[in-house]
């Protein structure tokens, strides 16, 4: 392989925390655990060369790789037992995600040098803006790009779809609707139609929630006119109705890790 | 020979396919040495301004439109509206002034309605009634059957006294004119059905112009790697059903990079039903509604687009934009109504004819994913020019010259 000044010696992982930010407790609050979780542990993880990104203004642009962090290690944080059942409380009532991080960050971060304030509630203060900054990421081949199921957080999977097609990078995504819901949208000539044609357009490897999913989405794909996805079928698991089944996001996000670690493998230029 | 051309739209700066054909068969007759006069009979809009080219009686200041016939036929009137110019102007002294003023001021010898719709006015001038100013019905549509398709198109009931009123004009016309030009053998047969003593066939046309410089120019939000279906159009109801029939169901399906382009005043009825449905995921890298675009512009888009489409669920006459595609060499997809008076051309291995919308969708789709045609690959068809098309009425109209010159003859003369 001739390396060109746009190849990368090390392939990246662009991290699109756009799902992360825009996810509601009306599109199931317990569904974007798995992007969350992905892409906390993503960042977090330093033998991977990753860059938190958000799509603003039309473009994928950068985020603050310090103010992702902190967002992101909230996350991580909140699946401490105390702190989640905080989340979870939160996303319930207050309906955002947003809130329930500002009432995990209260909890959780304590003020510099004061450790012990985290339980005395004391709060730290409104959580950090997640802002796109105006920069402009120019994904390339070397490049695998990480989002989630970003449909019903206004995640424009085509403007994803006709970047990628031009530029030759590696999209992953995940799908959390149910099989039926699948099927029925197809020749429906509805906006969320559109939305998972333009996510079958997008990627190139979607992570299901389950077998039947990943047949229901391979069927759509033909529906539509397209080539039956590449899928993968996360482990499977019976979450207890009313109560987070987090050992089962653990497996499901390890999977999810350990994936996307091989797609950026197979993207590494030889020495 | 002196015409005066009476149309209820302007003609001097034409965009609708009915104004440029109007345009284009006065400019032909002037090119051809007749002394051509044109008057329009409609409502001014704030772009016309007094041209003595083309004086407007303006039916916008009739006190017809607050009236109670116009109050009752509100639910129909947009649908029909030209139908009632004539009652715009018959209702308003001061436009009746004004018209005959005009007619008089051109002192034609013959004049030339385009569309049926001041027959009304026309058929009470003395001149006209004593035979010293001829006729000529120059159709663009067998207005009869296109009004009564439109109206149950658009589900609106209509008194049958008004539909009889516009079948009594048009056929009154007809059996009147010294000669009626058709666009389509089809509607010729339909008025010598009538009762028409001489029917002439002139088809739309085109302007032929190469656009082989223009390849990769494109108006934002295009982009050179963008492939795309191209519809034009005017704000018209069978263009924006046709629209809905044929092209929206692809839109969902469109692959990265391929849109569906729409230049034209029709974009202004797509749009409003896109927004009354809530369809606003077409607008998403889908659907480019570019509206009115200067002929730079919309030179610009024929010479890129994969392919043009006609998507015409109904219509009478032929279609001015089935002529322009065809004379642009690129690549069509239409339906069999969209090929009226053209069906010679439907065999052309660049036109695909498709008459259901899964097949329209079918080959939009294949168009799109397919390698462009060439634009500069293909030689002119003189044919389809206007100098071609409309060739058949300057015949008809030495001849009528040629009657009147006789009739004007004293008798001494023509006995030798």
């Amino acid at each position: 392989v001739e390396k060109s000044p746009t190849t990368l010696l090390h392939p990246r992982l662009l991290v699109d925390l756009s799902v992360c930010t825009r996810a509601s407790a009306e599109s199931g609050a317990e569904d974007w655990r798995l992007e969350q979780l992905v892409s906390a542990n993503m960042l977090a993880d330093s033998s991977v060369v990753t860059l938190p990104v958000m799509f603003a203004d039309d473009a994928i642009r950068v985020v603050d790789p310090a103010r992702a962090r902190e967002i992101v290690s909230l996350i991580l944080h909140s699946n401490q037992p105390n702190a989640r059942a905080e989340m979870d409380h939160a996303t319930a009532t207050a309906g955002s995600l947003r809130m329930a991080l500002q009432k995990a960050l209260r909890r959780l971060r304590p003020p510099a040098g004061h450790a012990a304030a985290a339980d005395s509630g004391v709060s730290a203060g409104p959580l950090p803006e997640l802002r796109a900054l105006p920069v402009e990421v120019h994904a390339a081949d070397g490049d695998v790009f990480w989002t989630g199921d970003g449909r019903n957080a206004g995640l424009p999977f085509r403007h994803l779809a006709e970047v990628k097609t031009s530029h030759g990078f590696v999209v992953a995504s995940a799908c959390h609707a149910p099989a039926p819901a699948v099927r029925q949208l197809a020749h429906s000539d509805s906006e969320l139609e559109a939305q998972l044609i333009d996510q079958l357009d997008a990627s190139d490897l979607i992570f299901c929630m389950d077998q039947g999913v990943s047949d229901a989405l391979r069927w759509f794909a033909v529906a539509s006119g397209r080539q039956p996805p590449d899928t993968r079928v996360l482990p499977a698991g019976s979450p207890t109705p009313g109560r987070s089944n987090q050992a089962l996001v653990d497996a499901r996000a390890a999977y999810v890790q350990r994936e996307l670690l091989t797609l950026l493998e197979a993207k590494r230029v030889p020495p | 020979m002196r015409v005066l051309q009476i149309s209820t739209h302007a003609t001097l700066e034409p965009h609708a396919g009915g104004s440029i054909r109007s345009d284009r068969i006065a400019q032909y007759l002037e090119r051809a040495g007749l002394d051509v006069r044109r008057l329009a009979v409609c409502w001014r809009t704030q772009k016309e301004l007094w041209d003595a080219r083309e004086p407007i009686i303006d039916i916008g200041q009739s006190p017809f439109w607050s009236s109670p016939t116009a109050t009752e036929a509100r639910a129909w009137l947009v649908h029909i509206a030209d139908y009632y110019s004539a009652f715009a102007v018959s209702e308003s002294p001061n436009l009746a002034a004004e018209l005959m003023d005009q007619i008089h001021a051109a002192h034609p010898d013959v004049i030339c309605l385009q569309h049926p719709w001041t027959w009304p006015l026309v058929r009470r001038l003395p001149e006209v009634k004593s035979g010293a100013i001829r006729i000529v019905y120059s159709s663009h549509n067998v207005e009869t059957a296109l009004k009564q398709r439109m109206l149950e198109h658009a589900g609106v009931e209509v008194p049958p006294d008004v539909l009889g009123d516009v079948a009594s004009l048009e056929h009154d016309l007809v059996k009147s004119a010294s000669f009626t030009i058709a666009c389509t053998q089809a509607d010729a047969e339909s008025f010598r059905a009538w009762g028409a003593t001489r029917v002439v066939v002139a088809s739309n046309g085109a302007d032929l112009k190469r656009r082989d410089h223009l390849v990769r120019v494109v108006p934002p939000p295009l982009c050179s790697n963008h492939r795309f279906g191209l519809f034009i159009a005017t704000q018209y109801e069978p263009n924006v059903g046709g629209f809905f029939r044929y092209l929206a169901p692809a839109l969902v399906r469109l692959r990265p990079n391929t849109r569906i382009v729409v230049a034209g005043t029709v974009s202004d009825g797509i749009n409003a039903e896109i927004a009354a449905r809530s369809l606003g995921h077409y607008d998403n890298r889908r659907l480019i509604t570019l509206g009115f675009v200067e002929d730079p512009v919309l030179d610009a888009l024929i010479a890129n687009a994969s392919a043009l489409l006609l998507p015409i669920e109904y219509g009478g006459g032929s279609h001015l934009k089935t002529a322009e595609a065809l004379a642009s060499g690129r690549p069509i997809i239409g339906t069999s109504v969209s090929f009226r008076g053209f069906s010679e051309y439907q065999r052309l291995p660049r036109v695909t004819i498709v008459d259901t919308p899964e097949l329209f969708e079918a080959a939009v789709h294949r168009s799109l994913s397919t390698p462009s045609l060439p634009v500069a690959d293909f030689d002119l068809p003189r044919e389809i020019g206007w100098d071609t098309t409309l060739s058949p009425i300057l015949e008809e109209m030495y001849s009528l010259r040629a009657a009147l010159e006789s009739h004007m003859r004293p008798a001494s003369t023509t006995s030798g």
